[in-house]
């Protein structure tokens, strides 16, 4: 046809369908909409370890690329994205074992100068996330800073609703917890 | 906390985010109780949950090059096959039917008989003008006389018609005229 439909206005679902088609203008439109997010989700999944967060959202667009014909349109493109993206940071986190960050183990740190160290280090909110498991830091990161709706979390981690909102609450109420617990040792600290 | 419960936790997370307990009314107040057990919980919800939002905006990740995008470009070029049928065969699909219209254009000038070009000049031309009076009429009055027999009696005259005519005055001169004439 002539006349193509303006790419910036269709939805991700039929961009899909133009990438099936051979249509690069409509991948780089994809891309632009999902490059940021989905590295910055690798990258808070991946211990903020860049350049393997890189890998990881390369190989995700190769997937992309390469599956686009296995992909069902009637379903929601950023769920499937995000379910793909969190399939692969499990399997990063099988081959590691132990969660590090940056060489030190942060489960070997439990005494509370090794942990106010950390957080001096870092920040508080990078180490809370840090010391989440990996399901409950998926739902967290795609609930509050990919903004997710609930069933589409549900369907990324593949868990009922009652509990992802369940999981969402106590993750809450922890974090509040540790925030406040992290305000009164710093006054402590600095006294 | 129940299923039922749960229903209600995206209105909560949302109070969280948008209303401080003192602003809450009884009814949010009802829905808050479920949750939290106190308004100090709630406020600490409440301001990690503001903390956590600024965070995330401090500390932004950014995809800085498009060096990926370049790299992935080309993955997508060598995953299309070597000819791509459909969009070459909508072209010649397209290109055939020009080429018809070309060609029907061409013959049906074709066939109409050749007009020579020839070239018009524009020339100025000056009308001469001729004034004309037109002739005035003339009436002229003319006589006309007509000859008439003229019977004269000799005595034995004949009654008259009905329907003869008497002599006119003009008519009886004349006739005396004669008469006089005769006699010479």
């Amino acid at each position: 046809m002539f006349f193509k439909p303006k790419l910036a206005r269709l939805p991700d679902e039929q961009l899909m369908q133009e990438i099936r088609q051979g249509r690069e203008a409509a991948f780089t439109e994809l891309y632009a909409r999902y490059s940021t997010s989905l590295l910055r989700y690798f990258t808070r999944m991946l211990w903020n370890n860049r350049a393997l967060a890189e890998d990881m959202f390369h190989d995700l667009f190769l997937k992309i690329i390469h599956n686009s014909q296995q992909f069902d349109t009637n379903r929601k493109f950023s769920t499937w994205v995000y379910s793909v993206a969190h399939n692969m940071c499990k399997n990063e986190y099988r081959k590691r074992q132990n969660q590090r960050l940056d060489g030190i183990e942060v489960k070997q740190a439990h005494d509370l100068d090794r942990a106010l160290d950390l957080l001096f280090a870092y920040d508080k909110l990078t180490v809370l996330l840090e010391t989440l498991e990996e399901t409950d830091k998926t739902i967290f990161l795609l609930r509050y800073e990919e903004e997710l709706s609930i069933s589409q979390i549900s369907q990324v981690v593949f868990m009922p609703e009652g509990t992802v909102k369940s999981r969402l609450f106590y993750l809450r109420k922890h974090l509040a917890m540790e925030l406040n617990e992290y305000k009164v040792v710093l006054k402590e600290k600095t006294r | 906390m129940n299923t039922h419960e749960w229903k209600e936790y995206e209105d909560f997370e949302k109070l969280l985010t948008e209303k401080s307990y003192s602003e809450l009314t009884m009814h949010e107040l009802r829905l808050v109780s479920q949750f939290v057990s106190s308004q100090q919980e709630y406020e600490n919800m409440r301001l990690s949950g503001l903390e956590m939002k600024k965070w995330f905006r401090d500390n932004p990740i950014t995809n800085k090059g498009d060096e990926s995008l370049l790299k992935l470009k080309q993955a997508f070029r060598q995953q299309q096959p070597a000819v791509n049928y459909s969009l070459p065969k909508v072209w010649i699909g397209y290109a055939m039917v020009a080429l018809l219209f070309g060609f029907g254009g061409w013959w049906l000038g074709k066939s109409e008989p050749a007009v020579p070009l020839t070239r018009v000049e524009k020339i100025l031309m000056h009308d001469t003008v001729y004034l004309t009076s037109k002739p005035d009429t003339i009436f002229r009055e003319r006589i006309i006389y007509k000859d008439r027999p003229i019977v004269l009696s000799t005595g034995n005259r004949q009654p008259e018609a009905p329907n003869t005519k008497g002599v006119s005055m003009k008519e009886k001169e004349e006739l005396d005229k004669l008469l006089v004439s005769g006699s010479d």
